[in-house]
């Protein structure tokens, strides 16, 4: 109680010394007071008195000094006093200290940015407790292809029971149901879980509770648990939600509880007790299959938990050889990396960017702080000879790179909110797991605070070390004059400046090639105008199993788009370009073609070559009578020509299309088709990739699952509604799925590079800009440091022109040395990027050649007004000065 | 001087405090002057003390709540700032002295046994 007492009255004293000093004076002149009188009263004059009483007393100052340091705390007292110094000091320069404190902010606050998109996507994007150790469990192929990510019941409960490497592990499986209300029919996304999950998963429900293994029973009343997204789009966020009944798929159930907004699992609108058994039939037609979710027991590796499923697996092939294709394999895949996927690597790349970018900020400060040091030599001087040591001119410098890192620090907090909400408007979807929230949180501010300390010590200890090596008598003695810059110093800033170029190069160079490659990315031509057409889906009622009438289905609604005004032409396909995922091994009657080949397939009516603007090269694309008499016909690309058919005449050769054959519902008996027209490719692989042989035949030959395609007169959104109001006249009980426009769906597909390019554009160019003020700042500092030597040559007859060299040559040698380094370290840098550029080289000559014009026209333009300065020069007046 | 500054006791570190909430309660209240005369008095030897060093255990004290430092006025009508015991402080030095007699006990009996 009475050391908290004393801890706090002599902090408060650090901070009020003023009454206690006086106070303390006082007291000790009334006790000299007090012994001399004693003295006098002995008998001695005023004089011996006098000097008794100080010799009894001791020294008076050294005195105050003892009780200083027993009232406050004299090292916190001298900190206080340092850090008022400084702030003096650097207030007498704002010039100086805002451009530092800006720059500081601008590095720091953009690496805390990137922090936390780091923290919050790749490091704790989850809510789930432990989710580093969550995994995702998968069959994979010799190739890496996947065999199957919902495992059949048994092999599920094989994997969760024989296996030791697990916590616990939970199944989940997503469907498409019909949520029916009011408002009519509507697909929602349901996921089943078993009766585990949600205590697997450990979060709390928002409202009301979450199921378990009783509402799992056969028995049970049906129950459903919303996520936060569907309370608040279908409910309006309404809290008494608990208790109502939602239908699904025609099925009433009630209502339970309501998950909070992070709580995304397998991205739900529903989620629906889903217990597993073995007794459950594994069937096509009603999928039991399971995602594999499990918590890898601590200190379980993921290899550790991939051996030993593999050999269950190998145990379990001799009993279901068909469930294991050779060289299949099963695959443990932490559940991060398995959304995370190759945004890491992009993520990784920014955050290295970021950090150089912070480094060509501290470079900067580093160099202005050295000019600073050699204007204040003098300073310097008189306070090392007034008695201050090295150690506390050192100090006094460290505190004045503190306070300017303190207050980079304010600024990168400002910066970095602004930053992170501006870069959440444009983090792809792709990639980032659902339940990232893009915040700074206390770890992120702790970062910034360890950068902003890390930061200090950079670019504050050269100059401070500097200061106090130098020759103190010297720098009083020159200090007179206006000091001049040591050859050390000189050097040292001129090093700084060579790393920041380095650097600069480098992130340049980084940037250039992202932009190259999103440019030829987003150049690449899909093939057709992507503007004016609408994707659409739809979604049958579980009871619409007929192929027959599915096909109906669609014909019907072609017949109505058609006549809608707007639309010029509707179609139906089973996938879009860029990527259509749907191929089939083919052969060619009359040919004898690798066995291994084989072709895209798209099944599509009759407009579709309308809306993609595909007009034939040679014969025709399908008439409406072909579609609707489900003829075997065929139309095909260039590159199925080029390929297989070496150049010659398609048109009436026959093709099959064994895939057709095989299909789980409504297989094409015999898959042979008739060549009647070509078309020019359009892109099927991919953005930017070549387009693969692609064969396109009419959908009636089977039932596949099908898409609406039309082609607009105008905003291809405005007929959203056209195709709604379709679907439901022609059958009601069919929902429809959304819609999207083409653009947009390209748009998503350049999200992810978008987002690295923007972002490491923006560095590139803070970095750049950044470069630009070091070298102005060398440079023009350089030009004042010379203006002597400047005169003198000019007084001697040198011309204008040799000064503007001198200038110019000290400039330019700075950036070449920088640009070499810098394309040095690009070369390993090029490395990392490989793995992100599709289309571009890592070592793209055009984007070098960029960037050291960017480079060398920076430099020209930040030498220029140092270099005017010094040929404005006026000798006689420089030198009368002196 | 050499041997004089060897015949003085070496004032251990912390017992100044003691001394000095000793010399109150006992005396009563008391300003540094009186309190520095009244250590001279008692001791045998000549103590290793400046008075001004007495202004460090009294700032600790006072700081620690043990003292109270008022402005009064001597015999002599000279103004001083008399310290006095607390509450607290009469407490604490109870505590100490025990502490101290039970470390010189000890002291004692190691350097008597050997």
């Amino acid at each position: 109680m009475s050391s908290l007492r004393r801890l706090l009255l002599r902090l408060y004293h650090v901070f009020r010394r003023g009454p206690a000093e006086e106070q303390l004076a006082r007291e000790m002149a009334a006790h000299l007071a007090l012994i001399e009188e004693d003295y006098r009263r002995r008998g001695l004059n005023a004089e011996e008195a006098r000097a008794a009483a100080r010799r009894a007393f001791g020294g008076v100052d050294q005195a105050k000094e003892i009780q200083r340091d027993a009232r406050s705390f004299r090292w916190l007292d001298d900190a206080r006093r340092d850090v008022g110094y400084a702030a003096r000091t650097l207030s007498r320069t704002p010039g100086f200290t805002a451009l530092a404190v800006l720059t500081l902010g601008l590095g720091i606050g953009a690496v805390s940015v990137i922090y936390s998109v780091v923290r919050n996507v790749l490091l704790e994007p989850f809510p789930y407790p432990n989710s580093r150790r969550m995994v995702d469990v998968l069959v994979k192929d010799a190739n890496g292809g996947l065999v199957r990510g919902a495992l059949p019941p048994a092999e599920f409960l094989d994997f969760k029971e024989q296996s030791t490497v697990f916590e616990d592990a939970v199944g989940a499986l997503g469907q498409e149901m019909h949520y029916s209300s009011e408002a009519g029919n509507e697909v929602v996304s349901v996921v089943l879980l078993t009766p585990n999950s949600f205590t697997f998963l450990g979060v709390e429900p928002l409202l009301g509770r979450y199921f378990g293994a009783a509402d799992s029973a056969p028995a049970a009343p049906p129950v459903a648990v919303l996520s936060h997204r569907t309370w608040v789009r279908l409910f309006g966020a309404d809290p008494t939600v608990v208790g109502h009944t939602v239908v699904l798929n025609r099925q009433p159930r009630a209502i339970i509880g309501v998950m909070p907004p992070r709580f995304e699992w397998h991205v739900a609108d529903f989620w629906l007790p889903g217990p597993i058994s073995r007794a459950m039939p594994d069937s096509a037609s009603a999928p039991a299959g399971r995602w594999f979710q499990a918590r890898l027991k601590p200190g379980v590796t993921v290899q550790e938990a991939e051996a030993q499923l593999n050999v269950i697996a190998a145990r379990r092939t001799g009993q279901f050889p068909g469930d294991y294709p050779e060289n299949s394999h099963v695959q443990v895949i932490t559940v991060i990396d398995w959304v995370v996927g190759q945004f890491r690597r992009a993520l990784y790349t920014l955050f290295a960017a970021v950090v150089l970018l912070l480094l060509i900020a501290c470079c900067n400060v580093a160099s202005m702080l050295l000019a600073r040091a050699t204007s204040r030599e003098r300073e310097i001087s008189v306070r090392a000879a007034l008695g201050a040591s090295r150690g506390r001119i050192v100090r006094q410098f460290l505190v004045e790179s503190m306070l300017l890192a303190a207050g980079g620090l304010a600024v990168a907090c400002v910066l970095a909110s602004a930053g992170v909400d501006a870069l959440a408007r444009f983090l792809p979807r792709r990639g980032v797991p659902w339940e990232t929230e893009l915040r700074i949180d206390r770890t992120v501010l702790l970062f910034a605070f360890a950068t902003a300390a890390a930061a200090t010590l950079f670019f504050g200890v050269f100059p401070a070390l500097q200061a106090a090596r130098r020759e103190l008598v010297a720098g009083a003695n020159t200090g007179g004059r206006a000091g001049t810059a040591s050859r050390r110093q000189t050097r040292m800033r001129a090093g700084l400046v060579v790393v920041e170029v380095a650097f600069c190069v480098v992130l340049l160079l980084a940037a250039g090639l992202l932009v190259r490659n999103f440019l030829a990315l987003v150049g690449a031509h899909i093939g057709f105008d992507e503007r004016n057409v609408l994707l659409a889906g739809v979604s049958f009622p579980p009871e619409f199993r007929n192929g027959a009438g599915r096909n109906l289905f669609f014909s019907r609604c072609l017949e109505r788009l058609q006549s809608t005004p707007g639309v010029m032409f509707a179609a139906v396909a089973r996938g879009q370009p860029p990527e259509i995922p749907f191929t089939s091994k083919i052969e060619i009657t009359g040919d004898a073609l690798d066995a291994s080949a084989s072709s895209v397939v798209q099944l599509c009516s009759e407009q579709y070559f309308q809306v993609l603007q595909l007009g034939a090269r040679a014969g025709r694309t399908f008439s409406p009578a072909e579609v609707a008499g489900r003829r075997k016909v065929a139309v095909v690309n260039d590159a199925f020509v080029r390929r297989y058919l070496a150049g010659g005449n398609p048109l009436g050769r026959s093709i099959r299309l064994a895939a057709l054959a095989t299909l789980p519902r409504d297989p094409v008996a015999d898959p042979t088709f008739e060549i009647v027209g070509v078309v020019h490719d359009v892109a099927n692989q991919g953005l930017g990739q070549p387009a693969r042989p692609h064969v396109y035949v009419p959908f009636t030959v089977t039932a596949p699952p099908l898409m609406f395609l039309l082609r607009t007169a105008g905003s291809p959104a405005a007929s959203t509604g056209a195709v709604r109001s379709a679907i439901g006249e022609v059958d009601p009980q069919v929902a429809f799925a959304g819609a999207i426009t083409m653009e947009e769906r390209m748009h998503r597909y350049y999200a992810q590079p978008r987002f690295s390019v923007i972002v490491l554009a923006m560095f590139a160019g803070t970095g750049l800009l950044l470069v630009a003020i070091g070298i102005y700042g060398v440079m023009a500092y350089s030009v004042s440091q010379q203006t002597r030597e400047i005169a003198i040559r000019m007084a001697l007859g040198g011309s204008r022109s040799t000064v503007l060299r001198m200038v110019f040559g000290s400039g330019m040698a700075l950036l070449a040395a920088g640009t070499i380094a810098g394309l040095a370290a690009s070369i390993a840098v090029g490395r990392l990027l490989a793995a992100q550029l599709t289309n571009v080289s890592p070592h793209d000559p055009v984007t070098v050649a960029a960037v050291v014009a960017v480079v060398a026209a920076i430099g020209v333009l930040s030498c220029w007004v140092p270099a005017r300065r010094a040929m404005a020069v006026e000798p006689v007046a420089a030198l009368r000065q002196e | 001087m050499a041997s004089g500054e060897q015949d003085r006791v070496e004032i251990l570190q912390g017992t100044l405090d003691l001394i000095v909430l000793r010399a109150l309660d006992t005396m009563g209240p008391q300003h540094a002057y009186g309190l520095a005369a009244r250590l001279a008095q008692i001791a045998d030897h000549p103590l290793p003390l400046n008075q001004g060093t007495l202004y460090a255990a009294l700032i600790r004290l006072e700081q620690k709540g043990w003292i109270r430092g008022t402005w009064q006025t001597t015999e002599s009508n000279r103004e001083a700032k008399y310290y006095s015991l607390t509450r607290p402080g009469a407490r604490a030095l109870a505590q100490q002295a025990e502490r101290w007699r039970r470390l010189a006990t000890f002291v004692n009996k190691l350097l008597l046994g050997t």
